[in-house]
């Protein structure tokens, strides 16, 4: 289904951690990554970037940067 | 607040039994809320609603997303404070009380899924669960098909009907789609062998599904059903004798016997 589940990636690991899940939408605004879910719902997470969208496992992989 | 989804293949008879089961549980004094996510939307009419009438999830999207938060990037942290006043401009008051709510369907072709209304909906259902105790039941209409218990709506409901024919094929789908609920959490898989004719029928259909059934209920091929479709009638209100009722009466006290 065209709904993610959203993980982050601390950089240099191999661990993820859970962000959102029931995202629809995501989008970069003023250095932070917005996603939303149905409802409108933003949850809103600082220094990352969009590493992979993946429709057949369903989800949205976000790794940490250097703050801008 | 007890969450119940109804599944099966194709014309087996979910939103009839659905509508009907609703309106007798409204009759007995309980605070009903279906949903039809079903994009085929036949469950307003079942319940005596002009489809004309009825603003569906999906069709207002945009007016949603303005009221709950707008578009991505335009309002951070929205809360879920005002979903209690935009839901009520997507309920309808359907016969005895029944309350409706229609996710919608594909409004041209091209149009792509409807994986976003469905998600709006899964939401829907988990915020009502969470909320005030405003419903005892809330019904779910799903799509024909299995495909409804992919996309992880009916996680940890408290029943799942599985409605089928006793023939091969939908048989084959009542199952699957009994397997898949478990793998979800239902509490209860109940399925209904809807239009028996003949003993036998019923008997074949018992054995095929009683490795996957906590229960397993029946409904009589009844004339009526169809006689009132074709007039675009409603069975409790112009045939309420009849035979199908009368199962499916039964039906709602073994609901509630277990519920």
């Amino acid at each position: 289904m065209c709904e993610f589940t959203v993980y982050v990636y601390e950089d240099g690991t191999k661990d993820r951690l859970l962000v959102a899940k029931n995202i629809l939408a995501a989008k970069r605004k003023d250095g932070r990554t917005l996603l939303m879910d149905a409802f409108g719902s933003i949850t809103p997470v600082e220094s990352v970037t969009i590493e992979e969208v993946n429709t057949i496992s369903q989800e949205l992989i976000l790794k940490k940067i250097e703050p801008e | 607040m007890k969450r119940i989804i109804f599944t099966g293949k194709g014309g087996v008879g979910k939103t009839t039994i659905l509508s009907n089961l609703a309106r007798l549980l409204a009759r007995d004094g309980y605070r009903v809320l279906v949903i039809d996510c079903d994009p085929s939307m036949n469950l307003a009419m079942s319940l005596g609603i002009p489809i004309s009438e009825v603003v569906s999830l999906a069709g207002d999207k945009s007016h949603l997303q303005e009221k709950l938060g707008g578009g991505v990037g335009e309002h951070a942290n929205h809360g879920l404070e005002d979903t209690d006043d935009s839901l009520e401009e997507f309920i309808v008051q359907a016969c005895d009380g029944v309350k409706l709510i229609v996710m919608g369907t594909i409004p041209f072709g091209g149009a792509g899924c409807l994986c976003a209304p469905i998600s709006l909906v899964k939401l829907l259902v988990n915020y009502l669960a969470s909320g005030p105790d405003e419903n005892d039941f809330i019904f779910v209409d799903s799509q024909a098909g299995v495909e409804i218990f992919g996309r992880g709506l009916a996680s940890e409901f408290d029943i799942s009907f599985v409605i089928t024919e006793p023939t091969p094929k939908s048989l084959e789908v009542a199952k699957h789609g009994l397997r898949l609920a478990k793998d979800l959490g239902v509490k209860r898989q109940i399925a209904i062998v809807n239009k028996v004719e003949l003993e036998e029928d019923l008997s074949c259909a018992v054995q095929e599904l009683n490795l996957f059934a906590d229960q397993i209920l029946s409904v009589g091929y009844d004339r009526s059903v169809i006689e009132a479709d074709k007039k675009g009638a409603l069975l409790l209100d112009n045939v309420p004798w009849t035979s199908a009722l009368s199962d499916i009466l039964r039906i709602k006290k073994c609901m509630l016997g277990d519920v």
